[in-house]
């Protein structure tokens, strides 16, 4: 008998050469992008034509990748708003900086007007009043602590590597959570078990081990939420809920706050869950109640007051209670959407020759534009 | 994206779609979950294009990306790998080499998705030891031992079908 190498090394060659290779599917790879869009964003980027969620127009309108290439310098073929001049932007409507990555960038917009470049960045896992916390390149965890002037006039200054505590884990980590309210941090290093630090009492309140490969996508007061072996769940204090759906991708958007979870299917509708109400069985599982079912891309808010939502080139506001409203004042073509708190949204639009970030008060629905990049913008996760 | 890196993205996936396909099947052992990881590593790659200083390396992050999520078990329908065809063991009770193929690709596929990473990539991308810890972002040893693992659950397996057949025959 030969090794046992060659005859992998053979057999691989033959199970290769063998395995009938599919077309190269170009509508299912334009949808491929627009989640994984999502998924860096941590919101939904939707090219203008596909986001119209028409298809036959979209087909016509994005360029084919595979017959000769684009035929115009907009890969969205949107044609509206291309020579469309930067709006005029509005950063005095901010009370607080507004965190978000521009390219591999960490930047801070801040009510004066000023854009702060941070530093390198992968991505904001989420915002205090005290500073932001991001990923670096290294996939660290990285306190940046935000310092008001204090003389009321909108300016702050920056302190990379500070934060309000000590962060509890200094290495590489796959995947981590700030809750929306800020004092709960979930993380973890290897993607076999999780951590969850009370930053407000500085101690370390849960840690559990998972199935290889899982990882962590929100926390709140009420658990941390895990993507473990193709399912999403909450874990509580001594139970687990279950989010009955066979429609999620692993690290699909989700969110946690309140008594809620929000989580974007596949089929790019947020569905949502109460997860006080599963009836646990001996192993302590339960599955989570769905409640409510939210076209587009949704964003639960801080302490789950509502959710906001893109849907193609409607953005929504759903309260917790009353009717959805449609946002105004948001031009170009939406492209994802977050909370700078939970009276504030916060929605991308490409506009021009590049980003422009709205920030919508839930008050009154009216968008204003607070700040603009010529790169790809990436609000918190 | 512009339109040149989106010509450029166009031309490289017609060019390398069949060979990171049948890499995608090796890692997973299916070919469902292989056209899915291979859609999934594509569409990141271009949504993170722009960023890719040196084109030439572009096929290195695709390839990345697929090893990446293959040894953490990805699959949109679970981790359960179920493969799809197995060669016909053929009926002669003998060690054919067809046989030897069907048994190796079952037992490949039963390994855990690290150990069956290290394998591909070290016996069919032919990367060294120093470019597979690389590739699945752990140390040299890790490769080393996850690779001895990995060949003595093969030899393991191959013993028992060498058994098998001295029963029946």
């Amino acid at each position: 008998m030969t090794d046992v190498t060659q005859q992998v090394r053979e057999m691989f060659t033959a199970q290769g050469r063998e395995v009938e290779v599919p077309p190269f599917d170009e509508v299912r790879f334009r949808g491929e992008v627009r989640r994984a869009r999502s998924r860096r964003a941590g919101r939904l980027a939707v090219g203008a034509a596909l986001a119209a969620g028409v298809a036959a127009v979209a087909l016509v309108a994005v360029p084919p990748m595979l017959e000769g290439g684009p035929s115009a310098d907009r890969p969205d073929g949107s044609t509206g708003v291309a020579d469309a001049a930067a709006p005029e932007l509005y950063p005095g409507e901010l009370r607080a900086p507004l965190y978000y990555n521009a390219g591999a960038r960490l930047v801070a917009a801040t009510p004066d007007g000023e854009v702060h470049d941070l530093g390198p960045s992968e991505s904001v896992i989420g915002f205090t009043a005290e500073g932001v916390l991001s990923i670096d390149a290294e996939n660290r965890l990285v306190w940046t602590a935000a310092l008001s002037s204090g003389e009321g006039d909108g300016s702050f200054t920056f302190e990379p590597g500070a934060g309000p505590v000590a962060l509890p884990t200094t290495g590489p980590v796959q995947s981590a959570a700030l809750s929306l309210d800020g004092r709960y941090l979930a993380w973890s290093e290897t993607g076999d078990g999780f951590s969850v630090w009370d930053l407000k009492a500085d101690r370390r309140v849960k840690e559990a081990e998972l199935v290889p490969g899982s990882s962590v996508s929100a926390v709140s007061e009420q658990g941390v939420l895990v993507f473990e072996e193709g399912q999403l769940e909450l874990w509580k204090r001594e139970v687990i809920a279950d989010m009955p759906t066979d429609r999620v991708d692993d690290g699909a958007i989700s969110d946690t706050a309140g008594d809620l979870v929000t989580v974007v299917g596949r089929d790019d509708v947020t569905r949502v869950y109460d997860v006080t109400t599963a009836v646990w069985n001996d192993s302590g599982h339960g599955p989570a109640k769905l409640v409510d079912e939210v076209p587009g891309v949704g964003r639960l808010a801080p302490y789950a007051r509502g959710i906001v939502s893109v849907d193609g080139a409607t953005v929504r506001l759903w309260p917790a209670s009353g009717e959805p409203v449609v946002l105004t004042g948001i031009g170009g073509a939406p492209q994802s959407v977050g909370w700078l708190d939970e009276d504030y949204a916060v929605v991308t639009a490409a506009e021009g020759d590049g980003i422009v970030v709205y920030l919508c008060p839930v008050a009154d629905a009216a968008c204003t534009p607070v700040a603009f990049s010529e790169a790809d913008v990436r609000l918190a996760e | 994206m512009r339109a040149a890196d989106e010509a450029e993205f166009a031309e490289f996936v017609a060019a390398r779609w069949s060979a990171l396909y049948r890499s995608a099947y090796l890692l997973t052992g299916n070919r469902q979950d292989a056209e899915d990881l291979l859609q999934t590593a594509l569409a990141n790659t271009y949504v993170g294009y722009g960023r890719i200083r040196d084109r030439r390396a572009t096929e290195g992050y695709v390839r990345r990306a697929l090893v990446n999520a293959a040894s953490r078990g990805w699959s949109k329908r679970g981790r359960s790998v179920v493969t799809d065809v197995v060669p016909d063991p053929g009926h002669d009770g003998g060690l054919t080499g067809l046989a030897d193929h069907a048994v190796l690709w079952r037992a490949v596929c039963d390994l855990p998705p690290r150990m069956r990473a290290a394998l591909v990539l070290r016996y069919y991308e032919d990367l060294s030891e120093a470019e597979t810890a690389a590739a699945l972002d752990c140390s040299v040893g890790s490769v080393k031992s996850q690779t001895h693992h990995a060949l003595k659950r093969l030899r393991t397996a191959l013993g028992d079908r060498s058994a098998m057949a001295e029963e029946v025959g």
